[in-house]
Protein backbone atom coordinates (compact mmCIF):
# COMPACT_ATOMS: atom_id res chain seq x y z
CA UNK A 1 0.00 0.00 0.00
CA UNK A 2 1.31 3.43 -0.91
CA UNK A 3 2.21 5.71 1.98
CA UNK A 4 1.28 8.73 -0.12
CA UNK A 5 -2.12 10.36 0.41
CA UNK A 6 -3.52 11.44 -2.95
CA UNK A 7 -6.18 14.06 -3.59
CA UNK A 8 -7.44 13.01 -7.08
CA UNK A 9 -5.92 16.06 -8.82
CA UNK A 10 -3.42 15.06 -11.48
CA UNK A 11 -1.92 16.34 -14.71
CA UNK A 12 0.75 15.34 -17.15
CA UNK A 13 3.19 16.77 -19.63
CA UNK A 14 4.18 13.96 -21.98
CA UNK A 15 5.41 11.07 -19.87
CA UNK A 16 5.93 13.22 -16.76
CA UNK A 17 2.96 12.89 -14.41
CA UNK A 18 2.02 15.01 -11.37
CA UNK A 19 -0.33 13.78 -8.62
CA UNK A 20 -1.42 16.17 -5.90
CA UNK A 21 -0.94 15.01 -2.31
CA UNK A 22 -2.88 15.89 0.82
CA UNK A 23 0.32 16.22 2.81
CA UNK A 24 4.09 16.11 2.49
CA UNK A 25 5.39 12.61 3.33
CA UNK A 26 7.78 12.53 6.28
CA UNK A 27 10.50 10.25 4.90
CA UNK A 28 11.70 12.44 2.04
CA UNK A 29 15.04 14.16 1.54
CA UNK A 30 15.28 17.66 0.11
CA UNK A 31 17.57 17.87 -2.93
CA UNK A 32 18.85 20.54 -5.31
CA UNK A 33 16.50 21.63 -8.08
CA UNK A 34 17.05 19.47 -11.11
CA UNK A 35 15.43 18.27 -14.31
CA UNK A 36 12.53 15.94 -13.56
CA UNK A 37 13.34 14.04 -16.74
CA UNK A 38 15.81 14.49 -19.58
CA UNK A 39 16.17 12.80 -22.93
CA UNK A 40 19.69 11.92 -24.00
CA UNK A 41 18.55 11.33 -27.57
CA UNK A 42 16.74 14.61 -28.17
CA UNK A 43 18.52 16.81 -25.62
CA UNK A 44 15.18 17.84 -24.15
CA UNK A 45 14.12 18.12 -20.51
CA UNK A 46 11.04 18.46 -18.33
CA UNK A 47 11.68 20.82 -15.43
CA UNK A 48 9.74 22.94 -12.97
CA UNK A 49 10.59 26.65 -12.81
CA UNK A 50 9.65 28.86 -9.88
CA UNK A 51 9.35 28.93 -6.12
CA UNK A 52 9.22 25.33 -4.93
CA UNK A 53 11.17 22.72 -2.99
CA UNK A 54 11.96 19.30 -4.41
CA UNK A 55 12.52 16.08 -2.48
CA UNK A 56 13.67 12.63 -3.52
CA UNK A 57 11.07 9.96 -2.88
CA UNK A 58 12.58 6.71 -1.56
CA UNK A 59 10.67 4.51 -4.03
CA UNK A 60 11.71 6.68 -6.98
CA UNK A 61 10.38 9.89 -8.43
CA UNK A 62 10.15 13.22 -6.61
CA UNK A 63 7.93 15.11 -4.25
CA UNK A 64 7.59 18.80 -5.05
CA UNK A 65 6.22 21.41 -2.68
CA UNK A 66 5.06 24.30 -4.87
CA UNK A 67 4.86 27.54 -2.88
CA UNK A 68 3.80 29.93 -5.67
CA UNK A 69 2.46 29.09 -9.13
CA UNK A 70 5.29 27.44 -11.11
CA UNK A 71 5.84 26.58 -14.76
CA UNK A 72 6.54 23.05 -15.95
CA UNK A 73 8.52 23.38 -19.19
CA UNK A 74 9.56 20.93 -21.87
CA UNK A 75 12.48 22.50 -23.73
CA UNK A 76 15.85 21.78 -25.24
CA UNK A 77 18.83 21.97 -22.88
CA UNK A 78 20.64 23.93 -25.60
CA UNK A 79 18.01 26.69 -25.27
CA UNK A 80 19.26 27.40 -21.73
CA UNK A 81 22.96 27.51 -22.56
CA UNK A 82 24.42 30.98 -22.19
CA UNK A 83 21.20 32.38 -20.75
CA UNK A 84 20.65 33.49 -17.19
CA UNK A 85 17.40 31.58 -16.91
CA UNK A 86 17.16 29.97 -13.47
CA UNK A 87 14.86 27.25 -12.20
CA UNK A 88 14.12 29.62 -9.29
CA UNK A 89 12.04 31.86 -11.56
CA UNK A 90 8.63 30.95 -12.97
CA UNK A 91 9.46 31.56 -16.63
CA UNK A 92 8.18 29.92 -19.79
CA UNK A 93 11.07 28.54 -21.83
CA UNK A 94 10.90 27.77 -25.58
CA UNK A 95 8.69 24.72 -26.18
CA UNK A 96 10.24 21.52 -27.51
CA UNK A 97 7.27 19.16 -27.99
CA UNK A 98 4.90 19.73 -25.09
CA UNK A 99 3.20 22.96 -24.13
CA UNK A 100 4.15 24.46 -20.77
CA UNK A 101 1.92 23.68 -17.78
CA UNK A 102 1.08 26.12 -14.98
CA UNK A 103 1.40 24.27 -11.67
CA UNK A 104 -0.68 25.70 -8.81
CA UNK A 105 0.65 25.76 -5.23
CA UNK A 106 0.44 22.37 -3.51
CA UNK A 107 2.35 19.22 -2.82
CA UNK A 108 2.80 16.71 -5.62
CA UNK A 109 4.21 13.30 -6.28
CA UNK A 110 6.01 13.40 -9.64
CA UNK A 111 7.24 10.49 -11.69
CA UNK A 112 7.39 9.04 -15.18
CA UNK A 113 4.79 6.91 -16.96
CA UNK A 114 5.66 3.22 -16.98
CA UNK A 115 5.76 0.42 -19.53
CA UNK A 116 5.61 -3.32 -18.93
CA UNK A 117 8.51 -5.49 -20.04
CA UNK A 118 6.96 -8.89 -20.83
CA UNK A 119 10.38 -10.54 -21.14
CA UNK A 120 11.40 -9.65 -17.59
CA UNK A 121 7.95 -9.23 -16.02
CA UNK A 122 8.75 -5.81 -14.58
CA UNK A 123 7.44 -2.30 -15.00
CA UNK A 124 9.99 0.28 -16.15
CA UNK A 125 9.86 4.00 -16.71
CA UNK A 126 9.31 4.80 -20.37
CA UNK A 127 12.33 6.09 -22.27
CA UNK A 128 12.29 8.84 -24.88
CA UNK B 1 13.73 56.90 -28.76
CA UNK B 2 9.94 56.91 -28.69
CA UNK B 3 8.20 54.13 -26.80
CA UNK B 4 5.04 52.64 -28.27
CA UNK B 5 2.42 51.86 -25.62
CA UNK B 6 -0.25 50.46 -27.93
CA UNK B 7 -1.17 49.92 -31.56
CA UNK B 8 -4.05 51.62 -33.37
CA UNK B 9 -6.69 49.32 -34.95
CA UNK B 10 -5.17 50.13 -38.37
CA UNK B 11 -1.70 49.15 -37.17
CA UNK B 12 -3.06 45.95 -35.61
CA UNK B 13 -4.79 45.08 -38.88
CA UNK B 14 -1.43 45.18 -40.64
CA UNK B 15 0.07 42.55 -38.32
CA UNK B 16 -1.55 39.56 -40.04
CA UNK B 17 -0.53 40.84 -43.47
CA UNK B 18 3.03 41.37 -42.27
CA UNK B 19 3.17 37.88 -40.71
CA UNK B 20 1.78 36.23 -43.85
CA UNK B 21 4.32 38.04 -46.04
CA UNK B 22 7.13 36.59 -43.94
CA UNK B 23 5.66 33.09 -43.82
CA UNK B 24 5.35 33.10 -47.61
CA UNK B 25 9.07 33.77 -47.92
CA UNK B 26 9.79 30.40 -46.36
CA UNK B 27 6.77 28.19 -46.77
CA UNK B 28 5.81 29.34 -50.29
CA UNK B 29 9.51 29.14 -51.19
CA UNK B 30 9.83 32.77 -52.26
CA UNK B 31 13.38 32.94 -50.90
CA UNK B 32 14.31 29.60 -52.47
CA UNK B 33 12.99 30.63 -55.87
CA UNK B 34 14.67 34.04 -55.76
CA UNK B 35 18.04 32.78 -54.58
CA UNK B 36 20.88 33.21 -57.05
CA UNK B 37 24.67 33.36 -56.89
CA UNK B 38 24.97 36.97 -58.02
CA UNK B 39 22.68 38.42 -55.35
CA UNK B 40 24.28 36.20 -52.71
CA UNK B 41 27.79 37.33 -53.61
CA UNK B 42 26.82 41.01 -53.48
CA UNK B 43 25.12 40.58 -50.07
CA UNK B 44 27.97 38.61 -48.45
CA UNK B 45 30.65 40.98 -49.70
CA UNK B 46 28.70 43.87 -48.18
CA UNK B 47 28.47 41.90 -44.91
CA UNK B 48 32.22 41.23 -44.74
CA UNK B 49 32.92 44.90 -45.54
CA UNK B 50 30.48 45.99 -42.81
CA UNK B 51 32.48 43.81 -40.38
CA UNK B 52 35.79 45.31 -41.56
CA UNK B 53 36.93 42.09 -43.23
CA UNK B 54 38.48 41.37 -46.61
CA UNK B 55 36.09 40.48 -49.41
CA UNK B 56 35.55 36.70 -49.41
CA UNK B 57 35.04 34.31 -52.27
CA UNK B 58 31.34 33.51 -52.01
CA UNK B 59 30.06 30.06 -52.92
CA UNK B 60 26.32 29.42 -53.10
CA UNK B 61 25.61 25.73 -52.49
CA UNK B 62 22.42 23.72 -52.60
CA UNK B 63 22.18 22.58 -49.00
CA UNK B 64 23.76 22.74 -45.53
CA UNK B 65 25.21 19.28 -46.24
CA UNK B 66 26.83 20.58 -49.43
CA UNK B 67 28.43 23.36 -47.32
CA UNK B 68 29.84 20.76 -44.92
CA UNK B 69 31.29 18.67 -47.74
CA UNK B 70 32.77 21.73 -49.43
CA UNK B 71 34.42 23.09 -46.27
CA UNK B 72 36.00 19.70 -45.66
CA UNK B 73 37.23 19.62 -49.27
CA UNK B 74 38.73 23.09 -48.84
CA UNK B 75 40.47 21.99 -45.64
CA UNK B 76 41.85 18.95 -47.43
CA UNK B 77 40.08 16.46 -45.17
CA UNK B 78 39.85 13.01 -46.78
CA UNK B 79 36.37 11.61 -47.45
CA UNK B 80 36.63 9.18 -44.54
CA UNK B 81 37.56 11.93 -42.07
CA UNK B 82 34.80 14.46 -42.60
CA UNK B 83 34.49 16.87 -39.65
CA UNK B 84 31.49 18.99 -38.73
CA UNK B 85 32.18 22.70 -39.17
CA UNK B 86 29.78 24.92 -37.19
CA UNK B 87 27.50 27.20 -39.15
CA UNK B 88 27.52 30.89 -38.28
CA UNK B 89 25.31 31.91 -35.39
CA UNK B 90 23.94 34.93 -37.28
CA UNK B 91 22.90 35.54 -40.90
CA UNK B 92 20.73 32.51 -41.40
CA UNK B 93 17.09 31.44 -41.27
CA UNK B 94 17.10 31.63 -37.46
CA UNK B 95 17.33 35.42 -37.73
CA UNK B 96 13.92 35.57 -39.38
CA UNK B 97 11.86 35.81 -36.14
CA UNK B 98 13.62 38.98 -34.93
CA UNK B 99 13.91 40.45 -38.42
CA UNK B 100 10.18 40.04 -39.00
CA UNK B 101 9.46 41.62 -35.60
CA UNK B 102 11.60 44.71 -36.19
CA UNK B 103 10.61 44.74 -39.86
CA UNK B 104 7.05 45.51 -38.83
CA UNK B 105 8.17 48.62 -36.97
CA UNK B 106 10.58 49.60 -39.75
CA UNK B 107 7.72 49.45 -42.23
CA UNK B 108 5.07 51.20 -40.16
CA UNK B 109 6.88 53.70 -37.92
CA UNK B 110 9.64 56.22 -38.41
CA UNK B 111 11.44 56.09 -35.07
CA UNK B 112 13.90 53.35 -36.15
CA UNK B 113 14.99 55.34 -39.20
CA UNK B 114 18.61 55.65 -38.02
CA UNK B 115 18.97 51.84 -38.04
CA UNK B 116 17.29 51.32 -41.41
CA UNK B 117 20.43 50.93 -43.54
CA UNK B 118 22.04 48.41 -41.19
CA UNK B 119 18.75 46.57 -40.85
CA UNK B 120 18.31 46.35 -44.59
CA UNK B 121 21.85 45.01 -44.97
CA UNK B 122 21.16 42.19 -42.50
CA UNK B 123 17.81 41.55 -44.16
CA UNK B 124 19.44 41.33 -47.60
CA UNK B 125 22.03 38.87 -46.24
CA UNK B 126 19.50 36.64 -44.46
CA UNK B 127 17.19 36.56 -47.48
CA UNK B 128 20.17 35.18 -49.40
CA UNK B 129 21.42 32.66 -46.85
CA UNK B 130 19.56 29.78 -45.23
CA UNK B 131 22.79 28.90 -43.37
CA UNK B 132 26.41 29.74 -43.91
CA UNK B 133 29.98 28.98 -42.90
CA UNK B 134 32.00 32.18 -42.63
CA UNK B 135 35.78 31.94 -43.00
CA UNK B 136 38.53 34.47 -43.66
CA UNK B 137 38.66 34.03 -47.40
CA UNK B 138 35.61 32.02 -48.25
CA UNK B 139 31.94 32.28 -47.36
CA UNK B 140 29.92 29.12 -48.02
CA UNK B 141 26.19 29.79 -48.27
CA UNK B 142 23.34 27.28 -48.37
CA UNK B 143 20.18 27.88 -50.35
CA UNK B 144 16.81 27.74 -48.61
CA UNK B 145 14.95 24.40 -48.68
CA UNK B 146 12.84 23.61 -51.70
CA UNK B 147 10.32 21.60 -49.69
CA UNK B 148 8.98 21.93 -46.14
CA UNK B 149 6.14 19.68 -44.99
CA UNK B 150 4.30 20.27 -41.72
CA UNK B 151 1.39 18.86 -39.71
CA UNK B 152 -1.64 20.71 -38.35
CA UNK B 153 0.48 21.94 -35.40
CA UNK B 154 2.97 23.46 -37.87
CA UNK B 155 5.61 20.96 -36.74
CA UNK B 156 7.85 19.45 -39.41
CA UNK B 157 6.10 16.28 -40.51
CA UNK B 158 6.06 13.96 -43.50
CA UNK B 159 5.49 10.20 -43.55
CA UNK B 160 6.08 9.72 -47.29
CA UNK B 161 9.44 11.43 -47.73
CA UNK B 162 11.64 14.17 -46.35
CA UNK B 163 9.91 16.82 -44.24
CA UNK B 164 12.61 19.28 -45.28
CA UNK B 165 14.45 18.90 -48.57
CA UNK B 166 17.06 20.91 -50.45
CA UNK B 167 17.84 21.40 -54.13
CA UNK B 168 20.54 18.72 -54.23
CA UNK B 169 18.23 16.07 -52.75
CA UNK B 170 19.63 16.27 -49.21
CA UNK B 171 16.84 16.16 -46.67
CA UNK B 172 15.81 15.16 -43.18
CA UNK B 173 12.88 13.17 -41.88
CA UNK B 174 10.60 14.47 -39.15
CA UNK B 175 7.45 12.94 -37.74
CA UNK B 176 5.26 15.27 -35.69
CA UNK B 177 8.24 17.58 -35.16
CA UNK B 178 10.71 14.91 -34.12
CA UNK B 179 13.81 14.14 -36.15
CA UNK B 180 13.88 10.53 -37.35
CA UNK B 181 17.00 8.85 -38.68
CA UNK B 182 16.86 7.86 -42.35
CA UNK B 183 17.41 4.20 -41.46
CA UNK B 184 14.32 4.09 -39.22
CA UNK B 185 12.21 5.92 -41.79
CA UNK B 186 13.22 3.58 -44.60
CA UNK B 187 12.44 0.52 -42.50
CA UNK B 188 8.82 1.69 -42.43
CA UNK B 189 8.57 1.05 -46.18
CA UNK B 190 7.44 -2.46 -45.38
CA UNK B 191 5.26 -3.82 -42.59
CA UNK B 192 7.70 -6.67 -41.95
CA UNK B 193 10.74 -4.42 -41.51
CA UNK B 194 8.71 -1.95 -39.45
CA UNK B 195 7.55 -4.78 -37.20
CA UNK B 196 11.11 -5.95 -36.53
CA UNK B 197 12.29 -2.41 -35.79
CA UNK B 198 9.28 -1.71 -33.56
CA UNK B 199 9.87 -4.83 -31.48
CA UNK B 200 13.61 -4.12 -31.11
CA UNK B 201 13.26 -0.40 -30.36
CA UNK B 202 13.27 0.83 -26.74
CA UNK B 203 12.82 4.55 -27.38
CA UNK B 204 9.12 5.44 -27.14
CA UNK B 205 9.44 8.49 -29.41
CA UNK B 206 10.95 6.39 -32.19
CA UNK B 207 8.29 3.73 -31.68
CA UNK B 208 5.63 6.46 -31.87
CA UNK B 209 7.11 7.68 -35.14
CA UNK B 210 6.96 4.14 -36.57
CA UNK B 211 3.31 3.85 -35.54
CA UNK B 212 2.49 7.22 -37.12
CA UNK B 213 4.23 6.37 -40.39
CA UNK B 214 2.49 2.98 -40.61
CA UNK B 215 -0.92 4.43 -39.69
CA UNK B 216 -0.66 7.23 -42.25
CA UNK B 217 0.64 5.02 -45.04
CA UNK B 218 -1.11 1.70 -44.39
CA UNK B 219 -4.12 2.71 -42.25
CA UNK B 220 -5.27 1.09 -39.00
CA UNK B 221 -5.52 -2.25 -40.80
CA UNK B 222 -1.83 -1.94 -41.69
CA UNK B 223 -0.98 -1.18 -38.09
CA UNK B 224 -2.83 -4.22 -36.81
CA UNK B 225 -1.24 -6.31 -39.55
CA UNK B 226 2.21 -5.04 -38.61
CA UNK B 227 1.57 -5.94 -35.00
CA UNK B 228 -0.34 -9.13 -35.92
CA UNK B 229 -2.83 -7.84 -33.37
CA UNK B 230 -6.48 -7.35 -32.53
CA UNK B 231 -8.02 -4.51 -30.56
CA UNK B 232 -9.16 -5.70 -27.13
CA UNK B 233 -10.84 -2.53 -25.82
CA UNK B 234 -11.37 1.12 -26.69
CA UNK B 235 -12.45 3.83 -24.24
CA UNK B 236 -13.13 7.51 -24.74
CA UNK B 237 -12.16 9.49 -21.62
CA UNK B 238 -13.16 13.11 -21.10
CA UNK B 239 -10.75 14.78 -18.73
CA UNK B 240 -11.49 17.54 -16.23
CA UNK B 241 -10.25 20.28 -18.56
CA UNK B 242 -12.63 19.08 -21.31
CA UNK B 243 -9.91 17.38 -23.34
CA UNK B 244 -11.00 13.97 -24.54
CA UNK B 245 -8.74 11.03 -25.22
CA UNK B 246 -9.25 7.65 -26.87
CA UNK B 247 -7.33 4.83 -25.22
CA UNK B 248 -7.09 1.42 -26.83
CA UNK B 249 -5.51 -1.89 -25.89
CA UNK B 250 -4.28 -4.41 -28.42
CA UNK B 251 -2.76 -7.85 -28.24
CA UNK B 252 -1.24 -10.22 -30.75
CA UNK B 253 -3.27 -13.15 -32.04
CA UNK B 254 -0.33 -15.41 -31.29
CA UNK B 255 1.07 -16.37 -27.89
CA UNK B 256 4.82 -16.56 -27.42
CA UNK B 257 6.49 -19.06 -25.08
CA UNK B 258 9.00 -16.51 -23.80
CA UNK B 259 6.55 -13.73 -22.91
CA UNK B 260 5.14 -13.26 -19.41
CA UNK B 261 2.19 -11.48 -17.91
CA UNK B 262 2.50 -9.50 -14.69
CA UNK B 263 1.84 -12.68 -12.67
CA UNK B 264 4.90 -14.31 -14.22
CA UNK B 265 2.90 -16.74 -16.34
CA UNK B 266 4.65 -17.67 -19.60
CA UNK B 267 3.22 -18.25 -23.11
CA UNK B 268 1.52 -14.86 -23.41
CA UNK B 269 0.71 -12.54 -26.36
CA UNK B 270 2.36 -9.18 -26.86
CA UNK B 271 0.04 -6.40 -25.70
CA UNK B 272 0.05 -2.62 -26.02
CA UNK B 273 -1.90 0.33 -24.73
CA UNK B 274 -2.39 3.22 -27.15
CA UNK B 275 -2.20 6.83 -25.99
CA UNK B 276 -2.23 9.96 -28.15
CA UNK B 277 -0.06 12.87 -27.04
CA UNK B 278 -2.31 15.94 -26.65
CA UNK B 279 0.50 18.30 -27.72
CA UNK B 280 2.09 16.53 -30.68
CA UNK B 281 -0.78 14.16 -31.60
CA UNK B 282 1.81 11.39 -31.80
CA UNK B 283 0.34 7.96 -31.12
CA UNK B 284 2.22 5.87 -28.58
CA UNK B 285 1.87 2.11 -28.17
CA UNK B 286 3.29 1.26 -24.78
CA UNK B 287 4.03 -2.38 -23.95
CA UNK B 288 1.52 -3.61 -21.42
CA UNK B 289 0.41 -6.70 -19.54
CA UNK B 290 -1.84 -8.88 -21.75
CA UNK B 291 -4.33 -9.66 -18.98
CA UNK B 292 -6.09 -6.28 -19.22
CA UNK B 293 -9.50 -6.16 -20.87
CA UNK B 294 -10.41 -2.59 -19.79
CA UNK B 295 -8.42 0.25 -21.35
CA UNK B 296 -8.96 2.65 -18.42
CA UNK B 297 -7.80 0.14 -15.83
CA UNK B 298 -4.80 -0.52 -18.02
CA UNK B 299 -4.05 3.22 -18.35
CA UNK B 300 -4.18 3.57 -14.56
CA UNK B 301 -1.72 0.70 -14.19
CA UNK B 302 0.81 2.54 -16.39
CA UNK B 303 0.95 5.50 -14.03
CA UNK B 304 3.97 5.59 -11.70
CA UNK B 305 3.98 2.57 -9.41
CA UNK B 306 3.19 4.56 -6.25
CA UNK B 307 -0.16 5.78 -7.60
CA UNK B 308 -2.98 3.46 -6.53
CA UNK B 309 -5.85 2.46 -8.82
CA UNK B 310 -8.28 4.37 -6.59
CA UNK B 311 -6.97 7.68 -7.99
CA UNK B 312 -9.16 8.77 -10.95
CA UNK B 313 -7.83 8.55 -14.48
CA UNK B 314 -8.89 12.08 -15.36
CA UNK B 315 -6.31 14.79 -15.92
CA UNK B 316 -6.81 18.40 -14.88
CA UNK B 317 -4.31 19.36 -17.55
CA UNK B 318 -2.67 17.33 -20.32
CA UNK B 319 0.07 18.73 -22.52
Amino acid sequence: MSKLKFSNVSFHQGDVQFFQLKELPSDVKKVEKQFIAASERSGSFHALFGNYDIYEFPDGGFIVDVHDECVLNHSLQSELLGTKVSMDTAVITPKKDHRHTMVPPGKYYVDIQTRFDPLENIKKRVID
Amino acid sequence: MKKIESLTPEQEAKLDIHRDNWLRKIFNYELYNAHNAEKTEIAMKKLYKFCGLEEPRVMLLDSPMACQLEVNRLKGNPDDKIEYEPFSVYINAEDIPWLSFYGYFMDNFDFLEEYKNDFNLILECVENSYAQIQMDEVCLVSKYPKKIARNANNDLHCTTGYAIEFADGYGQHYVNGRFIEEEVFNECDSLINAKIRFHNEENEDIKAAIITIIKENFGNEGLLEMLDAIMVDEKNVTHKNGYSEIIRIYKTKTNYAFLQNSKGELNQPYAWIEFTCPSTKSVYLIDTCPTFTDAIECAKWHRPSNVPGSVDYTWYSAN
